[in-house]
């Protein structure tokens, strides 16, 4: 952060709304990659867990927003201490949803822990390691204010999309072999689409970060491969760009 | 059994259209309004104390200028340049160019009663005349002008209602103008300044002494004087210029440092001392 403010119960109050997001930050990570282990490793105790720590998502958010308010009524924030209030309520908003569809996966993993396993879809884990790594990264570019790297997050995105129309099409011909694996498979589907939102929510941050550092939207267009609300089957045309 | 059927909360339509960023802005026209001041490399000195050092800056028509800065960073002198109050002194002197329509008012050779009939000034603290409410207002039309007697009392009446007093006072006009509030007396001398039909209204901190209603209402004001003046404001308040300015001039130490649309000034400044400056940072 920039220099210090003459009033500096005004630099104490953005310190602690960037310690918030920063915290909300890392209970997104673990959140998600915690949710993954549950369905690998069909632990339902760990999905439950999961799922509770949901609470402390929301009480996160519920406390930026506060501050927020707080520092918009009392301080008539400018220039640069603007645009990070206004980045700090979008980013806990985007966080908060982040850890929704983490808890969202674990609730689902409790279901699929209780059906007979499907061929293992290779892809998942690797996506969902993708989107952690995702929000590790854009959760740093945030700490250090670094649009270089908040952009290469944003760029990343693409690859979970390729992932999850990939798993997309293999998850359908697992259920047109065998309709047995229809119940799992369209699990797995919602906990890969929930890891596909995860990432684009990671570069919504991405993209608020780079408006906080330069001041201005990012208005370039990001490659967009995720095809499948488009598509029709496992072999339909036109699922690649 | 819990509902799976959709992840929690997801309601959001699907679209995979290209990405629009959020917070954008729409695209400004450029501004046609005519430059009606163009200030050109002007330099000021207090006998050997340089008190504005090359300042270029254009004001347009029916557009406000604000100016900010911390205090001795030449906002007033610039204001005081533009209708050559300055000149009352011997040891100020200016060079460089002040073009009002296109002739220099920095010209020894110009008459100085027509050019403070051009440009109105008010100032920070309020200035009414020892007189009637009536003779404030009609003392600077009486000098340029001659009238007759309904038509003075037209004008009178349409200056203080511009200035948004006609109603508080019109019962009173025979009144003195220093037994009006702080809030009306600033407002007089606001009807006095455009009584004359100015073209060019120069308000020097016109609120800082007022409480937040008055100030609102000259805020108001401003606003409504904006679609026939060219109006420059210097104030402190930095709030109060981000709301009633089209452009924001910040100067330090004598030097204009950035000179913007307001809401840039106010949510992207270009340079870092006027970042400071307006974030509350500057040591």
């Amino acid at each position: 952060m920039a220099s210090e403010h003459i009033i500096k119960s005004y630099d104490e109050e953005l310190k602690r709304l960037n310690d918030t997001i920063c915290q909300m930050g890392g209970l997104a990570e673990t959140q998600l990659s915690a949710a993954m282990e549950a369905v690998t490793k069909r632990d339902t105790d760990l999905a439950a867990k999961v799922v509770e720590g949901d609470r402390q998502a929301d009480q996160y958010e519920r406390e930026v927003e506060a501050l927020v308010v707080r520092l918009l009524a009392l301080r008539q924030p400018m220039g640069r201490d603007l645009r990070e209030i206004l980045s700090a309520l979008k980013i806990a908003s985007d966080l908060e949803r982040m850890c929704d569809y983490a808890a969202n996966v674990a609730k689902r993993s409790i279901v699929l822990s209780h059906v007979p396993p499907v061929r293992p879809a290779f892809a998942l884990p690797r996506m969902a390691r993708l989107a952690e790594v995702m929000t590790k990264d854009v959760v740093d570019a945030y700490v250090e204010r670094d649009a270089e790297q908040a952009i290469d997050v944003w760029m990343r995105d693409e690859e979970i999309d390729e992932m999850y129309s990939s798993l997309f099409r293999e998850l359908l011909t697992y259920m047109m072999e065998d309709p047995r694996n229809i119940t799992a498979s369209t699990h797995l589907l919602f906990i890969a689409k929930n890891i596909e939102r995860i990432g684009d929510h990671a570069t919504n941050i991405a993209e608020t970060i780079y408006f906080l550092v330069n001041g201005k939207p990012l208005d370039q267009i990001r490659p967009k491969r995720d095809r499948t609300s488009l598509s029709g089957g496992p072999d339909a045309e036109g699922e690649k760009t | 059994m819990t509902d799976l059927s959709s992840p929690s909360g997801q309601t959001r339509p699907l679209t995979f259209s290209s990405v629009t960023t959020s917070m954008a802005r729409p695209e400004k026209a450029i501004d046609t309004a005519k430059v009606k001041v163009e200030i050109k490399d002007l330099h000021f000195h207090y006998k050997k104390f340089h008190a504005l050092k090359g300042i270029n800056l254009p004001l347009r028509d029916k557009r406000v200028t604000a100016f900010i800065g911390p205090s001795g960073c030449g906002k007033s002198t610039l204001l005081r340049v533009l209708n050559r109050i300055y000149g009352l002194y011997p040891d100020q002197v200016a060079t460089g160019q002040v073009l009002v329509d296109g002739k220099n008012i920095l010209d020894p050779g110009i008459d100085l009663n027509l050019l403070r009939a051009k440009i109105g000034m008010v100032f920070q603290k309020p200035t009414p005349f020892p007189m009637s409410i009536y003779d404030n207002v009609s003392f600077g039309i009486r000098l340029y002008e001659k009238l007759s007697p309904s038509d003075l009392d037209e004008r009178v009446e349409q200056a203080l209602r511009r200035a948004a007093l006609w109603d508080e006072v019109k019962d009173k006009l025979r009144q003195s103008g220093l037994s009006l509030s702080g809030g009306q007396q600033q407002r007089l001398c606001i009807a006095r300044g455009i009584a004359v039909k100015p073209e060019i209204l120069l308000l020097d901190e016109p609120a800082s002494a007022l409480d937040p209603i008055s100030t609102q209402r000259i805020e108001e004001l401003i606003a409504e004087l904006k679609s026939d003046y060219c109006i420059a404001i210097v104030t402190h308040n930095m709030q109060q210029a981000a709301r009633s300015s089209d452009y924001t001039a910040f100067m330090y130490l004598g030097e204009l440092i950035e000179f913007d649309e307001t809401e840039a000034i106010f949510t992207r400044p270009k340079k870092k001392q006027t970042e400071d400056y307006i974030t509350g940072r500057f040591g």
